[in-house]
């Protein structure tokens, strides 16, 4: 009884710590993230095809993500997910799946973590879109 | 338990777990592996490792072998031998800690695949960026636990007990 006591205040105490930590995860996520930035902005999307060809977009738009950009431009098309669209489709050229195609998002050749729905734009951004094959 | 029964069973919690997986992947960070593999641990210790390598190699060959499936390789395995460790314990309250902190560490632990190819910056780049996803999954995981591990426990440990006859 008395065993089972102190287990019950070790499971609570690791629970509080759980709690702890994931509090000071969202707040190092909340401090850190790329904060979006208003008005109008300029930026460069490139569309890299699969034989390595590629068209250059000059997007001017007051859109504050990524998303919103692209769909300004009808440049993109998806299916949406969890995690927000995921881009199935850019500038008419479809990623087959089956063949394991996806298309594959860089900002000035750098791997964007988020999806297009929470990366920010800011003026004079350079996007990269490469449709990519293997996951 | 024979060795047609173990092979059956290892067979059979794969096949659960890879099911489970495909049909909650639509659900935002809401899964019921974490759960199985607690239990299915708790009940067929010896069966787990060949199960969660049955599970693994499905899920290659389902959505292909990428960076990603690498994760799969320890993080699985990470969560069986905390199982493992605390088997005796049944307390639904405990195992709700022990999956929601699996939940929320998820991504952490996911992020070390990405250490060999863009160092800890991009690891923690990578893992900071889904962490309103990882807090979304620990919070499931805790409620998963807490709501089904009694019912599931009991049903594990009763068909373990029959196996054994």
């Amino acid at each position: 009884m008395a065993e089972k006591k102190m287990n019950g205040k070790k499971t609570l105490i690791a629970a509080v710590i759980v709690v702890i930590v994931a509090v000071l995860m969202f707040a190092g996520w909340y401090f850190t993230r790329q904060k979006p930035v208003e008005g109008q902005k300029d930026i460069t999307v490139t569309v890299v095809y699969k034989d390595e060809s590629s068209d250059k977009f000059e997007i001017t738009t007051q859109a504050e993500f990524l998303r919103q950009a692209l769909e300004e431009k009808d440049l993109v098309k998806g299916d949406e997910s969890e995690y927000g669209l995921f881009i199935t489709e850019v500038n008419g050229v479809k990623a087959d799946a089956d063949n394991q195609e996806w298309w594959c998002i860089t900002k000035s050749g750098e791997t964007v973590n988020t999806g297009v729905d929470t990366t920010p734009i800011a003026d004079g951004d350079s996007f990269e879109i490469t449709l990519t094959v293997g996951y | 338990m024979n060795k047609v029964k173990s092979i059956t069973v290892t067979a059979l919690m794969a096949a659960i777990l890879f099911a489970v997986q495909i049909i909650l992947s639509g659900l935002p960070n809401i899964e019921l592996v974490s759960l199985l593999v607690i239990l299915f641990t708790i009940a067929f210790p010896k069966n787990i490792w060949g199960a969660l390598a049955v599970f693994c190699v499905l899920e290659g060959v389902f959505y292909g072998f990428g960076t990603w499936w690498l994760m799969y390789l320890y993080v699985w395995p990470i969560l069986a031998l905390t199982a493992y460790f605390f088997r005796k314990n049944n307390s639904p309250f405990f195992w709700c800690v022990v999956n929601g902190a699996f939940g929320l560490m998820f991504g952490l632990l996911c992020a070390f695949s990405y250490l060999p190819i863009g160092g800890i910056p991009m690891m923690l780049s990578w893992w900071v960026s889904g962490i309103p996803f990882d807090i979304v999954h620990g919070i499931s995981n805790s409620v998963t636990a807490l709501v089904l591990f009694k019912p599931l426990y009991s049903a594990l440990e009763y068909i373990a007990r029959e196996l054994k006859k």
